[in-house]
């Protein structure tokens, strides 16, 4: 009889007790949200600045150490610089995949818009991005100048691809994005076309955007035209600087298309 | 010929005999104490319970203070004026307007690395 009633008494303790934590639980936590995409962006981007302030400070400390071997060669001095070396290598190559992360994730925002081509750079993206997460195994092996130094010149020949991979992903997202506004301005316009106020006042704009839809569409041809071309040079060309001149040219397109259709919205309203 | 007594079986009241039916006897209720292990269980069972019931209570609580939006004290100095819309566009489309205005200024806030490429070399 006692035995019964200790095994329901300690059936019923369990049960409470469960019950008493599941429910406990479920009334105190909030529930863990999906990372959206920009927050993830924000957070890459964010760790990608402190990679940077980091390597920063290691480049400082490898001047430092660099300079007191030139001043005295000994052979204390010559280790302390490859030390310093090492940890600077180590981490740039940290620095160099966080930043090459943000941007992959970037990317995905306008994806949509041209996913074959944004797909493209985001796989170039992540094969860098391995493969400077395989040099860091290697880095801390290295135990004199000339290892380093021999990893040094791979680096910099390897450098010139992990430089147009990047600035071709960013010529992928800037082209993204205009496209994508020209898409909002177009179905905006649908939209104020079927507005009962609207009496033909928008036919003239729609008549002028194929026009205006190829020259933004020209200049972002030939701004993915200008990432596309290869580096023959031992330095990288960099093309950015004529890819944004494209890009801004666009710009002033789509804002010329959209100041119209503001004027014409306006307009029938008043 | 004698005769025979007999009982009715189907009416009991009518017993000319006085025969007493045997009938097997219950055992006597006896209040046994529980044990003091059961009595603790018992016990912790109940405060799990209770305070079960004031997490209950405190959460419910908690999210009902949450919600109450703060009223917004208004500072004496402030004048009241009509608002006006600031443009000429209708509302429904002012904020797409904004939206895309916005985009069109907006670039990859992202800043490429400056690397020093003769760390040793």
């Amino acid at each position: 009889m006692e035995v019964r009633v200790l095994s329901a008494a300690l059936f019923l303790l369990n049960y409470f007790m469960w019950l008493f934590f599941l429910l406990f639980f479920f009334f105190n936590l909030s529930p863990v949200k999906a990372q959206t995409q920009d927050e993830l962006f924000t957070q890459y981007r964010q760790d990608y600045l402190f990679l940077r302030d980091e390597y920063q400070k290691n480049y400082l400390d490898f001047l430092n150490k660099k300079n007191v071997y030139i001043q005295y060669r000994s052979i204390t001095s010559e280790q302390d610089m490859v030390e310093s070396t090492k940890t600077v290598l180590f981490s740039r190559n940290k620095m160099l995949k966080s930043f090459l992360m943000a941007l992959r994730v970037s990317l995905d925002k306008y994806k949509n818009i041209n996913s074959v081509n944004t797909e493209k750079n985001q796989i170039q993206l992540s094969k860098w991005e391995e493969w400077l997460d395989e040099q860091n195994l290697i880095i801390p092996n290295f135990t004199n100048s000339s290892d380093i130094k021999e990893w040094a010149t791979l680096f910099k020949n390897r450098y010139l691809e992990i430089q147009n991979a990047f600035y071709q992903a960013l010529t992928q997202a800037d082209v993204n994005l205009r496209l994508y506004n020209l898409n909002e301005i177009k179905l905006l316009a649908e939209e104020i076309k079927t507005d009962p106020k609207n009496n033909n006042f928008t036919q003239d704009w729609f008549a002028n955007f194929p026009v205006k839809s190829d020259l933004i569409k020209n200049s972002l041809e030939t701004a993915t035209a200008l990432a596309q071309k290869p580096q023959k040079a031992r330095t990288f060309n960099n093309y950015y600087p004529e890819v944004r001149v494209q890009t801004q040219k666009a710009d002033s397109y789509l804002e010329s298309l959209l100041a119209d259709l503001k004027a014409i919205t306006i307009k029938f309203y008043n | 010929m004698a005769e025979i007594p007999y009982q009715n079986i189907d009416i009991p009241q009518n017993n000319p005999l006085g025969f007493r039916e045997e009938m097997p006897a219950s055992p006597p209720a006896t209040s046994k104490k529980l044990s003091p292990k059961i009595i603790l269980l018992i016990a912790l069972g109940a405060i799990i319970l209770l305070l079960f019931i004031i997490s209950l209570i405190v959460s419910s609580r908690r999210k009902n203070s949450n919600s109450i939006t703060p009223i917004i004290t208004p500072t004496p100095t402030e004048i009241i004026a009509p608002t006006v819309s600031k443009s000429l566009l209708p509302e429904i489309y002012q904020e797409k307007f904004e939206t895309i205005e916005n985009n069109i200024n907006q670039d990859l806030e992202i800043e490429i690395p400056v690397i020093d490429l003769e760390i040793g070399l």
